[in-house]
């Protein structure tokens, strides 16, 4: 198990109020399976036949002058179940539904932006192709061009355009070419990573423009079997440290209370090879919280973490307290998605990096908590 | 502080203690009343009609429509790439009658297909699922994906006893159309058009109402910080000349425009009680210096001056209409109720739908109906005022009996009547401004003003007439003669104000009834049919239902029948303005029915239309863009621009803003446009139209939502809109009436008063009671007969000026004057009546007057 | 014959009622001429007032002829005006927009006389008067004995057999007045009724057959002229 499963829980969750027999929807879709083969540039691209699917960049970028900031682009594709979708030749049919999230931190100016999307595809507005990476809401955007990604989000005040050129190959997660999140069947996602991205390209904070160079990750993840209940929420971290090597964790929080079992984590060494981790492997304690004024959650923002094989530990501090995204438009859920610097050893050697903490399920329940200003 | 000890002690006793005082404030109020009530009530019209539009329009700052009817969905590809506009929101609407429930048959409703996601932006919905749950824009949006899926306003579902999960179907084609209620609206856009509004999704709008690839509108959110004209420009650049953008206000414009007029009409009109109102006070306060002489003089004599008498009555006159005033926006506010629902009723028929009108009084409203009461009653008691400061204090402490007779300059009255005639002939021939007839009723006012001035030689000389007549005939008539020369003064305004409400009454009974008779002439020349079909809806609203598309062919097949007209109206916009478009079968018309064509033969100009493919078009449309026959103009097809000439100008009074008409041919073939509206049919010799009406019905059966009518019932109904369209100008000319008959029972009231002695005298030699009863009704005939006279001279003129002035501006229509000679006999009726009416009551006082009091005096 | 029968009036007030007559007994004879003196307010007018029906005593009985005025409504007197008894006052009371003849004529038109008689009798007894050359002149534009005349000629058209004047010659200078004073006397004389004059002129005694002199709303004195 590992963040796809979490995700897709959230999704399950803001779908929910879409599909009423939640697992009726999943009938329609194919089920991510065991022996999956992925295969280059094809999944890549779109695939309608899955529910859900996304597209994930988080970056911590610094300017010429210094200055450091962190994004987040997410792009989401949701398969609607609607028997009348082939029958009505309208090109207003809705077959998917498609989101996005973006966010911006400028770490200096203590300013923490993002806006969110949300469209069927209506003769192009929206839309993610088949066979290769390109996926777009109006002008946001994420697309393959060659090797390299181009990233565009935003408007003329806070705005991106990225390339995005990986400098390890991609990890696909999980074993047989899934992710395994539950014991039912299907109960996974398709899922692999670029975890080391390197970056450069125009940022615009404020309506002013600079040219930013840093690293950044990607997820992308696609499946169909939707979680049941008993979750509250999930923690997840991305983090490249300066040796060269990438650690991704995350821990699922259950109602009761507690790690749940199939938290997991991956290690991406410097040479590419990877190393799962479960639940027992590495330990993650929050030791400070901050109040969100605008939901009233409560966030863990500062975390002592442990991988005791690696003699790793780190501290965990955001460079922003304030990177709360209230997603009331298109997820519909409030979380916690921000830019965050880590510190710490590694057998005695002292080491430092960057990378995105996301934190959900805090603002109450996972959606509608948002209290009115 | 002493004018304040004079108001106390003299003017607040006189006003309490005197009972013409009283009926003053009546008037006045009344008259108030009527101004105050179509204030609201168009306040009230106009609030419901921009909150409708308001919340419908929502944040757009720029619309895209089509010129010649539908978008092409394709050209948002376009406007994507305009970096200006933030959020687009493309909308599909038609409006179409209900179905089932049966009980809502009768409604329309219009469907609005929208982009959710879209409409956020734009528009507050608030959505309402299963138990009253509220869900979001995702949750609406979800409710919605199935094509049957419709939200329905809270107010119309509890209408019909609809709940979600419950079905509803509307007709289209003769055919139901099945929808589900998905969820319910809530809110300001629930409100529209009384409710009558459903929601669904484009892609079901589009499949569903056969409109796939088409919009019927685009919004637009542009950037705040570009210019919304600069954004327009450049996407009119982009997208080519087949559609016209816009700022949303200006789609409402012509709209707004009909509504301004219309409502300034009857402003205008509720002006006539307040004039009356005016007539009533400067007369009240006429009279009391006349009566108060001696008063005056006593005043004068200590130590009073002249500015504080002229201070003295100006302000009783203000009290009157201060307090007037009060009790006018009172009793206006009740009246206004009723008033804003014929009002609504009246507007929704005539120009755009109107939600039902919460009834509200603002304080802006109260505050204006009180600051008219004292604005009017200062400006009409100032001449009063200025004559009892005039007075010298010797000659008002004489009071000389009989000073009261005329020395009233009649030729200096004269010329300026005359002088005022010409006035009213000048502004008459003046352009109108800002759609609305100010010149016409500028001329109204003068021509009134004119009027008024002969009143009191028209006195006089009745006087000297009667005089002659009646030297050999009952006392009464003599006295009643002397008194009414003898009064000029006094009874001059009021016979003024009675002349001034009959002569407007009767001049807007000239204008509809000749408005009436122009159109019934219209009607039964141009509608020959013996049958007409059409979906029910046809008649009452802006439905977009139209007939089944083989109707046609079926009917024209049949035996009984001769030849069939399919006639299709569709709204286009030319040059920039919504018009009516006709396509018919023009040489079935011309056949067999007729245009009435400013020029030229109805066959003629018709088959020459045919052949060398040219348009025909109303007055109305001519007037309204300044067009004539042989000019050619741009009509907007699909296919652009498309040259006709204009081969004619017909009379039509079916249409508020004009129609285009051309052959149903060129319709198909710039438009594509098969739909008929309405199926005119004609049958053969011998047909007996009721018994093939009948077979018609059965063919189509009662569900089909069609109607089938022949001539006579078609003509009934059009006629029943009219006569409704109406209502409330008759109404407000009962009240100026009512108003007047006021002032009429005031003056004679006052009368009586000054009279005292001489109804003593009459008594002490042996007249009785009854005969003093006579003698004052007999006045008061003399005054409505005088009234009646002039006033129907005065109406006769002022009916020109609606009819060919104000009318003629306000709407385009020529109508054919028509002076309904019966009228003479009413008014008459009217006039005497309302005069005996208000001669009662005060005759009755006079007989019981206190004779030692009445001849004691000097 | 005319009887006073302890006739009174009160004006009510809800503190200080006037009284105007007080217990009023008298006979005054036909064809009498009877003056009413006093000093003003006395209520020599009211007494007339009464006597003509333009006011109702508050207890006593007035007896014309001998009958009860008792039970008299308002059209009870409205008869007895229009036949038996004419009026004349101290400021003529013509009606201003009425000619002399017009004036005259009226009370004739008012109770229905015959229209052909009317004129002739009105322009007739206008003659009487000295006034035959006045006939279409408006009151406004005759003289003040004129207008007396005029009035004088309006009550004695109806023929009838009281007349009450209240102080007819007050607002006449005294030439004038003697000249009405003469008139009114042989209008007496020659047709028999019954006048009675209430006045301040010592001049009118020596026409009277009576005279009668009021104080504090009662009879002082009452004085036959032989």
């Amino acid at each position: 198990m590992n963040k796809s499963v979490l995700t897709l829980l959230v999704m399950t969750l803001w779908v929910f109020a879409w599909n009423e027999p939640a697992k009726a929807a999943s009938d329609a879709f194919t089920k991510a399976m065991p022996g999956y083969t992925f295969s280059f540039p094809r999944d890549h691209g779109s695939h309608p036949d899955y529910l859900i699917e996304w597209w994930y960049f988080t970056g911590n970028l610094s300017s010429e002058k210094g200055k450091s900031f962190g994004y987040e682009l997410t792009f989401f594709r949701r398969g609607i179940e609607n028997k009348f979708k082939d029958q009505n030749p309208s090109l207003w049919s809705v077959h998917d539904v498609y989101l996005a999230h973006f966010a911006v931190t400028d770490i200096a100016e203590k300013q923490f932006y993002y806006d969110e999307k949300i469209s069927r595809a209506a003769l192009g507005k929206a839309g993610a192709k088949i066979g290769k990476m390109d996926v777009w809401i109006d002008r946001w955007s994420a697309a393959q061009e060659g090797d390299q990604i181009r990233l565009k989000a935003g408007d003329d005040q806070w705005g991106i355009e990225f390339i995005l050129n990986p400098a390890k190959p991609l990890v696909v997660h999980g074993e047989q070419g899934i992710s395994k999140k539950g014991e039912e069947r299907g109960a996974a996602s398709h899922y692999y990573s670029f975890t080391r991205l390197e970056t450069s390209g125009t940022l615009i904070t404020n309506g002013k423009a600079e040219q930013v160079s840093g690293l950044s990750w990607m997820d992308h993840e696609f499946g169909s079997l939707l979680l049941g209940e008993g979750q509250v929420g999930w923690d997840w971290f991305s983090i490249q440290l300066d040796d060269g090597s990438e650690y991704m964790f995350y821990q699922i929080r259950e109602t009761a209370g507690g790690k749940d079992p199939i938290s997991s984590g991956t290690i991406i060494f410097p040479d590419g090879t990877t190393q799962d981790l479960k639940a027992n492997d590495f330990k993650l304690t929050p030791t400070s919280y901050w109040k969100s004024k605008l939901s009233d959650a409560t966030y863990p923002l500062h975390w002592e973490i442990s991988v005791p094989s690696e003699s790793l530990t780190l501290t965990a501090k955001p460079v922003l307290n304030q990177q709360e995204l209230i997603t009331t438009r298109s997820t519909r859920m409030t979380y916690w998605e921000g830019a965050t610097d880590f510190h710490g050893q590694k057998k005695g050697k002292k080491l430092k990096g960057k990378g995105y903490i996301e934190l959900t399920g805090y603002a109450g329940k996972l959606l509608g908590a948002v209290k009115p200003k | 502080m002493r004018q304040f000890i004079l108001l106390k002690f003299i003017s607040l006793r006189h006003l309490v203690r005197e009972k013409r005082t009283w009926l003053t404030l009546i008037g006045v109020a009344l008259g108030i009343s009527v101004f105050v009530s179509i204030r609201i009530a168009n306040q009230s019209v106009l609030n419901a009609y921009h909150q409708s539009v308001d919340a419908f329009t929502g944040k757009s700052t720029v619309e895209i429509v089509g010129r010649s009817g539908a978008l092409d969905e394709n050209i948002l590809k376009t406007l994507r790439n305009e970096a200006a506009i933030t959020t687009i929101a493309p909308i599909v609407q038609t409006v179409l009658p209900m179905s089932t429930p049966t009980t809502s048959q009768g409604e329309m409703l219009l469907f609005m297909g929208v982009d959710l996601f879209q409409e956020r932006d734009f528009r507050n919905f608030n959505v309402v699922g299963e138990d009253d749950k509220p869900l979001d824009m995702s949750g609406a949006f979800e409710v919605l994906l199935n094509p049957d899926s419709a939200l329905l306003t809270e107010q119309f579902a509890s209408r019909y006893g609809l709940k979600v999960g419950d079905n509803f179907s509307v007709r289209m084609e003769g055919k139901p159309l099945e929808f589900k209620v998905a969820a319910l609206l809530t809110g300001d856009i629930a409100q529209t058009r009384d409710g009558n509004i459903a929601i669904i999704d484009i892609a079901s709008a589009q499949w569903r109402f056969q409109k796939l690839g088409q919009l019927d509108r685009i919004d637009l959110i542009t950037d705040e910080e570009i210019s919304v004209e600069s954004i327009i420009s450049r996407i009119e650049k982009s997208l080519g000349g087949d559609v016209l953008v816009r700022r949303p206000q200006q789609r409402n414009r012509q709209i707004e425009k009909m509504l301004f007029a219309f409502q300034m009409n009857l402003t205008a009109l509720s002006a006539i009680s307040l004039f009356v109102g005016l007539f009533l006070i400067y007369n009240t306060l006429l009279v009391s210096v006349a009566h108060r002489r001696k008063e005056i003089g006593l005043l004068r004599a200590l130590g009073v001056d002249r500015a504080q008498i002229f201070g003295l009555f100006t302000i009783e006159g203000m009290v009157i209409g201060t307090v007037g005033g009060f009790f006018g926006v009172v009793i206006g506010s009740v009246l206004a109720r009723w008033v804003v629902q014929v009002l609504s009723k009246t507007v929704t028929s005539l120009y755009v739908a109107i939600p039902p009108t919460p009834f509200s009084l603002p304080l802006s409203l109260f505050m204006e109906g009180l600051a008219i009461g004292v604005l009017v009653s200062t400006f009409s008691s100032l001449y009063p005022a200025w004559q009892a400061a005039q007075l010298r204090p010797r000659e008002a402490l004489e009071g000389i009996f009989g000073s009261e007779v005329s020395r009233i300059n009649h030729q200096k009255l004269l010329c300026l009547s005359l002088g005022s005639g010409l006035l009213s002939f000048i502004f008459s021939q003046m352009p109108m401004a800002w759609g609305f007839s100010w010149n016409g009723y500028v001329a109204s006012g003068l021509l009134l003003m004119a009027f008024s001035l002969i009143v009191p030689t028209t006195i006089l000389l009745f006087s000297k007439a009667v005089r002659l007549l009646s030297s050999q005939s009952s006392p009464s008539w003599r006295l009643a003669q002397g008194h009414l020369e003898q009064a000029i003064r006094r009874n001059g305004p009021t016979i003024s104000a009675f002349m001034g409400a009959l002569a407007m009454m009767i001049s807007v009974v000239i204008m509809i009834e000749s408005f009436r008779t122009t159109v019934v002439l219209w009607i039964d020349q141009t509608i020959q049919s013996d049958i007409l079909g059409f979906p029910a809806s046809y008649m009452v609203s802006d439905s977009d239902e139209t007939l089944p598309r083989d109707m046609l062919d079926q009917i024209e097949k049949m035996d009984e029948v001769k030849a069939v007209d399919g006639y299709r109206s569709r709204m286009i916009l030319f040059r920039d303005e919504s018009v009516e478009l006709v396509g018919r079968d023009l040489a079935i018309h011309a056949e067999h029915s007729k245009y009435l064509f400013r020029t030229g033969k109805s066959v003629e100009v018709i088959h020459k239309a045919i052949a060398q493919r040219e348009v025909l078009i109303s007055e109305v449309l001519a007037n309204r863009f300044q067009i004539k026959e042989g000019d050619t103009v741009q009509v907007p097809t699909p296919q652009g621009n498309v040259p006709f000439e204009i081969g004619g100008v017909f009379y039509d009074y079916g249409t508020e803003g004009g129609k285009l008409v051309i052959d149903r041919a060129q319709l198909i073939q710039y438009w594509d446009d098969s739909h008929i509206d309405v199926i005119a049919i004609y049958l053969g010799e011998n047909e007996d139209p009721t018994s093939v009406r009948s077979k018609l019905l059965v063919k189509w059966g009662s569900s089909s939502g069609l109607a089938f009518t022949t001539q006579g019932p078609f003509k009934d109904e059009i006629m029943a809109i009219f006569d409704q369209t109406f209502l409330i100008t008759y109404a407000l000319e009962w009240i100026a009436i009512v108003v007047a008959l006021l002032g009429i029972a005031n003056t004679l009231f006052v009368s009586i008063l000054e009279r005292k002695r001489e109804i003593g005298i009459l008594r002490s030699i042996g007249g009785s009671q009854a005969q003093v009863v006579r003698v004052i009704l007999v006045e008061a005939f003399y005054m409505g007969v005088i009234g009646n006279i002039i006033g129907l001279i005065c109406a006769f003129f002022l009916s020109l000026l609606l009819i060919y002035v104000i009318n003629k501006a306000s709407f385009g229509w020529t109508l054919q004057f028509h002076f309904p000679p019966m009228i003479i006999l009413h008014s008459f009726l009217l006039a005497i009546g309302t005069a005996l009416l208000a001669g009662y009551l005060p005759a009755r006082k006079a007989a019981q007057t206190d004779l030692k009091e009445a001849i004691a005096y000097e | 014959m005319i009887i006073l029968d302890k006739v009174s009036k009160i004006y009510p007030h809800s503190t200080h009622p006037v009284q105007a007559l007080k217990d009023i007994s008298l006979t005054i004879k036909a064809g009498s001429f009877t003056l009413l003196m006093g000093p003003s307010g006395c209520g020599k007018s009211t007494l007339l007032n009464l006597l003509g029906g333009l006011d109702m005593p508050s207890s006593g009985e007035i007896l014309f002829d001998e009958k009860s005025t008792k039970y008299f409504n308002d059209r009870d007197w409205t008869a007895l005006r229009r036949s038996e008894i004419g009026m004349i006052f101290q400021f003529f009371n013509l009606l201003p927009m009425l000619t002399a003849q017009e004036n005259v004529a009226l009370p004739l038109l008012l109770r229905g006389d015959p229209a052909d008689q009317i004129q002739k009798k009105a322009v007739a007894v206008l003659e009487m008067v000295g006034l035959g050359h006045r006939l279409d002149h408006l009151p406004g534009a005759l003289s003040g004995g004129e207008m007396q005349r005029v009035a004088i000629a309006r009550a004695d058209a109806i023929s009838p057999k009281l007349l009450l004047a209240d102080e007819p010659t007050g607002n006449l200078d005294s030439k004038t007045g003697q000249d009405i004073l003469g008139l009114l006397a042989s209008r007496t004389k020659a047709s028999g009724l019954t006048l009675l004059m209430a006045t301040h002129s010592q001049q009118a005694i020596e026409h009277a057959d009576q005279v009668i002199t009021m104080k504090d709303s009662e009879i002082e004195e009452i004085q036959e002229i032989s």
